[in-house]
Parts: C-alpha cells; sequence; structure tokens
C-alpha cells in the first residue's frame, strides 16, 4: 500500500505534542472512551455486537426515561453514544443521562460513525453527504449540533473525504482502529480500498480492487464479501496490504459478522419444501477461519436442531448475531435463538420463539429485541433474567447497551405497519 | 505615536548604494516579486505543516466572494483552514495553526510593505521603519481576523448576503490606501483610516469598491485556474501570491496616490 508522510508527521506530532507540556494537556485520542460509548472500543468494525464495557441491567429492569425522536415513514436505526450523548440518524441528540433533546438538525445524515482523533477535543462524527450535495461522499462533522453558526450546515463540517484533489465516491465504510477503511466506488475506474485518517480526511493509503460488496475489518485484515460474486471471500492483510481470495466454494449467502480472524457467513442451501411452491433456502451459519483457510465449523440449523427454518430469498438478511470472544449468539428468521461455541460450533443452549429479532451480548447477558417484548438472558443458561413489555410498542433494529442502561428504539405497532408516518420513540432501561 | 495629520517619514537622502541602483519602480516590482514570493512560500510551508499534523484543510473552490474580500494583499490558496476546525482543536493544535496563519499574514504585509516603501519616493533604507511595519501587520491581522468571523458568523444567503458584501466591501475599499499610509507616511492604524475616509465623498470611493470586489473576484477564478489545471499547488500559490499580491498593492498604491492628490488639492 502506498503511504506517505508517516515519519514527517509523526515529528510534528512530537512537537505539538511536547508544546502540549508534560501531562497539562491531553494528547493522544480524546476525550477517552467511556463504557457508554456505542460503538466503542475499536469501533466494531467486525460487527460483533459484543459490548465488553458497562454496566447493563441484569437483575430487574425499569425505565429509566422514554423520549419521541422524530415522525417518519422511514427509518435507519442508526444511532451512535459518545461523550454521554446519543446521535441518532434523524438528526437528533440526546443526553443519555437524563433523555433531553439535546440538539435536532437537519445537517446529519446518513451517520457513519463517531470517531476520535489525535486533534480534535471531541473527535468527529462522520456522515454522507446529503442527496443535494455535489458528490457522494464522506464527511467529518462537529459532534456539537447545535448551534450551527450562520445557520448553515458547511460551517459544521470540519472535513470532506479526499479533498482537494481526490473528492469522487464513496461506498461501504467501516471505522476500526482509529482509521476508516473505505471500499469506494465499485465498478468504476478508481475503485478499491482507500484507508483514511478520521483527524483531517486524508487518504494515507489506497489498494486497488474492483468490486464491492459487504465490508468488515478486524485488527489484522479487512475482509470483503463481494455482491456481484458471492463465491469468494477476499481479505486484505492490513500491514502488508496483500490481497486474497479465499474460501472458493460457490455459494449463496451473506456475511454476518468477524472476530480475530473468523468470518461468520449465513449460506443458503437451495432445497424443496412441500408448504411452498417456489425453491426455498435452508440457512447454514459457517465460521470460516482466515488463517488456515479452512471452515472452523459449519452449523446446519434444521438439521442439527429439527426444526425448519428457511427463507424464500437468500438476500434477505434472516441470520443476526453478536460475537464474543467464547460464545456466538444467533437468531434465525426470528424463529430460534442460539448460544454456539466459537470453538467447535456446539449449541450451548437454545430458546425458540416467534419474534426473536436482534441482540446485543455482554460478558453476563444478551438482550434481545422480540417484537413489543425486550428479553435480557442470562449467558451460561439461557434463562431469562428480565422481560420487558412495550407497552402498544414494537422494537425495532438493536437493543444498546450504554453503561447501565439498555437503549430500544420503538414504534406504535399499528403505525409501521401501514407505511404512514410513525412516531419514532428511543427508551431507555436501568436496573429496577 | 505619529499624529495622524502629520505624517512622520524620515527621509534620507543617502540611501546608499543598492537603493541608487535599485531606482523607482523597478526596484519596488523586484523586491515586491521576492517579497510575495517568500511570502507564497510561507503559506505552502504553513498549510503542509497542517496538513502533516492532520488539521484538516477544506478546498476554496466554492468560496463565497464574501470569504475572498481583503483589506491588505492576500495569498491565494486552493486550501484553507476554517474557523469551525480551529474552534474544535485540542489547545497545542489550535496554538500552532492560529499561529501558521498569523506567521502567513504577517509575511504579507512585510512583503506588502516592501512593495509600497520603495514605490514611495521618500523612502529611507531597504526596509520602512519598524514601527510602520508593525502597525501594518496588525492591520493586516485584525482585519483579516474580523473578516473571517463575518464570513462565519454571518447568514449570507440571498439579498441579505448581498448586502452584507456591500458593506464589507464598502469598508475595505475605505481601508484600502490606509495600509500604504501606515507603511509610507507613518500613520497610527486610526489615524489612516480617518485620513483614508477623506474619499467618501468622491469617486474614487466607488472605483475602490469596484476594484475590492474586482480583487476578490479575481481571487476567485485562480482558485479556479488552479483546480482545473492541477497540480503542484505549492508552485501555484507561490505564482499566484506573487500576481494577486503584486496586483492588490499596486492597486491600493493606486488608490493611496489618489487620495494624496485629493488631500494636497482640497488644501490648496
Amino acid at each position: 500500500m502506498d503511504s506517505d508522510g508517516v515519519s514527517r508527521r509523526s515529528v510534528l506530532g512530537g512537537v505539538v505534542a511536547a508544546m502540549a507540556g508534560s501531562g497539562c494537556l491531553a494528547t493522544g485520542k480524546s476525550p477517552k472512551p467511556r463504557a457508554s460509548d456505542w460503538l466503542q472500543p475499536g469501533y466494531d468494525a467486525g460487527e460483533t455486537y459484543f459490548k465488553s464495557k458497562g454496566d447493563p441491567p441484569i437483575e430487574s429492569v425499569t425505565e429509566s426515561w422514554s423520549v419521541k425522536l422524530d415522525t417518519v415513514e422511514y427509518v435507519s436505526d442508526t444511532l451512535l453514544i459518545a461523550d454521554e450523548t446519543i446521535y441518532h440518524d434523524l438528526g437528533v441528540a440526546v443526553d443519555l443521562s437524563t433523555g433531553e433533546v439535546e440538539a435536532r438538525t437537519p445537517c446529519v445524515y446518513g451517520l457513519i460513525g463517531f470517531a476520535r482523533t489525535e486533534t480534535f477535543r471531541d473527535g468527529v462524527l462522520l456522515t454522507r453527504t446529503d442527496h443535494d450535495a455535489p458528490e457522494d461522499t464522506i464527511q467529518a462533522y462537529t459532534p456539537t449540533l447545535d448551534p450551527i453558526p450562520a445557520g448553515r450546515c458547511a460551517n459544521g463540517v470540519r472535513w470532506t473525504l479526499g479533498y482537494p484533489e481526490d473528492l469522487e465516491g464513496s461506498g461501504n465504510v467501516r471505522l476500526s482502529d482509529g482509521e476508516i477503511i473505505v471500499n469506494r466506488n465499485p465498478g468504476r475506474d478508481n475503485s478499491g480500498f482507500v484507508g483514511v485518517d478520521p483527524a483531517d480526511g486524508t487518504i494515507n493509503w489506497r489498494q486497488a480492487f474492483d468490486g464491492g460488496g459487504e465490508l468488515f475489518a478486524d485488527k489484522k485484515w479487512f475482509y470483503l464479501f463481494p455482491s456481484d460474486l458471492r463465491s469468494e471471500l477476499l481479505t486484505v492483510e492490513r500491514s502488508t496490504g496483500q490481497v486474497q481470495l479465499r474460501f472458493g466454494k460457490p455459494h449463496t449467502g451473506n456475511m454476518n459478522a468477524v472476530r480475530n480472524g473468523i468470518a461468520y457467513f449465513t449460506l443458503y442451501d437451495e432445497t424443496e419444501s412441500e408448504n411452498t411452491y417456489n425453491d426455498t433456502y435452508e440457512p447454514e451459519l459457517v465460521a470460516f477461519d482466515v488463517r488456515s483457510e479452512e471452515p472452523k465449523w459449519e452449523l446446519d440449523v434444521n438439521e442439527r436442531l429439527g426444526i425448519e427454518v428457511i427463507t424464500k430469498d437468500p438476500d434477505d438478511e434472516i441470520t443476526k448475531l453478536a460475537v464474543g470472544p467464547d460464545t456466538v449468539y444467533a437468531t434465525f428468521d426470528r424463529e430460534i435463538l442460539l448460544a454456539i461455541d466459537t470453538a467447535d460450533g456446539a449449541i450451548r443452549w437454545s430458546k425458540q420463539s416467534d419474534n426473536y429479532s436482534e441482540m446485543t451480548a455482554t460478558e453476563e447477558a444478551v438482550y434481545v429485541n422480540a417484537g413489543s417484548e425486550v428479553y435480557c438472558f442470562d449467558v451460561e443458561t439461557g434463562d431469562a433474567h428480565w422481560v420487558y413489555e412495550l407497552d402498544e410498542m414494537e422494537s425495532s433494529g438493536r437493543p444498546i447497551v450504554a453503561d447501565s442502561r439498555v437503549l430500544v428504539e420503538t414504534h406504535k405497532l399499528a403505525e409501521w405497519d401501514s407505511h404512514e408516518p410513525a412516531d419514532i420513540f428511543l427508551l431507555a432501561l436501568e436496573e429496577a | 505615536m505619529t499624529d495622524s495629520s502629520t505624517p512622520a517619514a524620515s527621509v534620507d537622502r543617502n540611501d546608499g548604494a543598492l537603493q541608487t541602483f535599485l531606482s523607482k519602480p523597478i526596484s519596488a516590482l523586484v523586491l515586491g516579486i521576492l517579497g510575495f514570493g517568500v511570502a507564497g512560500g510561507v503559506v505552502v510551508q504553513a498549510l503542509l505543516t497542517l496538513r502533516d499534523l492532520s488539521i484538516p484543510l477544506a478546498d476554496t473552490m466554492n468560496r463565497s466572494l464574501l470569504s475572498t474580500i481583503s483589506v491588505v494583499p492576500w495569498w491565494v490558496d486552493p486550501v484553507t483552514l476554517q474557523p469551525q476546525t480551529v474552534l474544535g482543536l485540542k489547545a497545542p493544535y489550535a496554538a500552532v495553526a492560529i499561529g501558521l496563519w498569523i506567521v502567513s499574514v504577517t509575511a504579507l504585509a512585510v512583503a506588502s510593505s516592501l512593495y509600497w516603501w520603495h514605490s514611495s519616493t521618500e523612502r529611507a533604507g531597504l526596509f520602512p521603519p519598524a514601527d510602520h511595519l508593525a502597525r501594518c501587520c496588525v492591520l493586516a491581522i485584525g482585519a483579516g481576523i474580523t473578516l473571517v468571523a463575518v464570513e462565519f458568523l454571518i447568514p449570507v444567503d440571498g439579498w441579505f448576503g448581498w448586502a452584507v458584501i456591500g458593506i464589507v466591501a464598502g469598508v475595505a475599499a475605505t481601508l484600502l490606501p490606509a495600509a500604504v499610509a501606515i507603511v509610507t507616511d507613518g500613520r497610527s492604524i486610526s489615524g489612516a483610516a480617518v485620513w483614508a475616509g477623506r474619499q467618501f465623498d468622491t469617486p474614487a470611493w466607488i472605483y475602490a469598491v469596484i476594484a475590492v470586489l474586482f480583487l476578490a473576484r479575481v481571487r476567485q477564478l485562480l482558485v479556479e485556474v488552479y483546480f482545473q489545471a492541477g497540480e503542484p499547488m505549492d508552485l501555484f500559490v507561490v505564482l499566484a501570491t506573487i500576481a494577486f499580491g503584486l496586483l492588490y498593492a499596486k492597486i491600493s498604491l493606486s488608490f493611496y496616490e489618489w487620495i494624496e492628490d485629493i488631500s494636497e488639492d482640497s488644501h490648496t
């Protein structure tokens, strides 16, 4: 990979650090990550949804606060937490401790992430440019959303990716260990990967690759699961830039998560079912070891559990994962929740329901959104510690673990299904 | 402090060999090119240092006319430091960023002073007196900060925006010859501003407003040329700063001489 200016930058950074004095002024990435941060630390570029920090409710639960975010027809459930402030894709900033709306802004659109930087006191919010912008690219916005000087959104933009000479294009983005990785411009001349400095948006390195798809990252590699091929897993070693195509077995499926060199896919075997008249697909969860280039284990859900999980459309992402160091938690088509040993794929426990959807795991509990209920399961036994009933409401997206709270985005049941504008709320749960 | 109504340029007719050789206006032109060239180099180095420190720079392609108005000769930069960036930086980075900006402004003010000083018939020595230089630098820095703040804090959309541009251009036009008067006559900043204000009821002020807007547009166009032609940025900044700086300094000087003529006519 091309790299430039590193030594010079480090020398200048050292000079500035020296100017800061010995401990009088903070240098390095500040403010320090907190237990409430989401997604932090490491930005969860592998989509593990495993939160190692914090003290969320386990024994009992009660409502801490609830706040209406907006009334919208369609909603992205992207939500970030940094420095005790919740940033929602609807352009709302909410105080984590009180639930009060700190700011509403039309300027933040398409939240990607929050990056801590060496240079800024308060980091940057990474967003996509809005529909009216001349270029489809990525911008860093000041986390202080309100007020914007002179009412101009441009006055909140700290940088635009690639300005001024390498501007065009964006694509799938991951934040990983202080770096922004972008799989840019699939299908165009300058397609490939770029590594971007979150402090100023400059492109530190680039790696040409013609293709796009689902992008993941961990400390050693980044991974691309091409959407057009669906037969290869592309990995790029971060230290060398070496590109490898792995897992050459033709298949249909999705990539779900990555952790410590293990890539988790849901693959679909085409089958026939007596219940349907078209082709249907049975899901199989595969843990693929990138180092050995072999599947570590494979889990045929239907065969192993003697149940029938099928889908008509393999592009529907029916599998949701949370990946811890020892256990993978998985739901399949909202029907079943499994705790799977990461070492050998053995099922530790399972729970069946008609509504388990997305979850977030911690060292002690798994928090699962299930329609109008929120569950907290014990990681060892799978027993429910508590169930919280959402009165006339339904959850969407992931439950978010933020220090002592679990956050759940909700909307009224009937509104959502009717495709009418719906009131979107954010609910905070804490230990009773 | 020199009284505003009595210019106090020290006149030394024994200028020395160098000044004899570099007779006006050749000496002014040569020193102007050298001065603005060095100032352009300082600006390039400042931009590169900011980049090396991962302090983000925004492109100046779509800047409003308001942001390209200046009171003294300025540099031409395809990328620039933005107020929202400086306000969010940690203290040591903010100090470096502001320091580099002040050094750049000072370099431009010194280059302009050199040009104006050597265009004056009553110059003495290679450099203008230190207090003249210092006052010119203070004016340049103060005007620069004010213009950045106005552009950042005031909404400039629609007719209101044009009104703001008009007001700023009017003030800049009034001050256009003031910097020259500070350097060549040794006037104080307020004295120079009052002296330059004499043009208000003359056609000179209208022409000065037009000149300020013309110069702002030239600066915009030069940046557009850069983005069409591409790199290298460092060479572009140096050459464009020499050309724009000299043009600006010459126009300022012309208005200074015009106001002087008006003053003399009114006294006689």
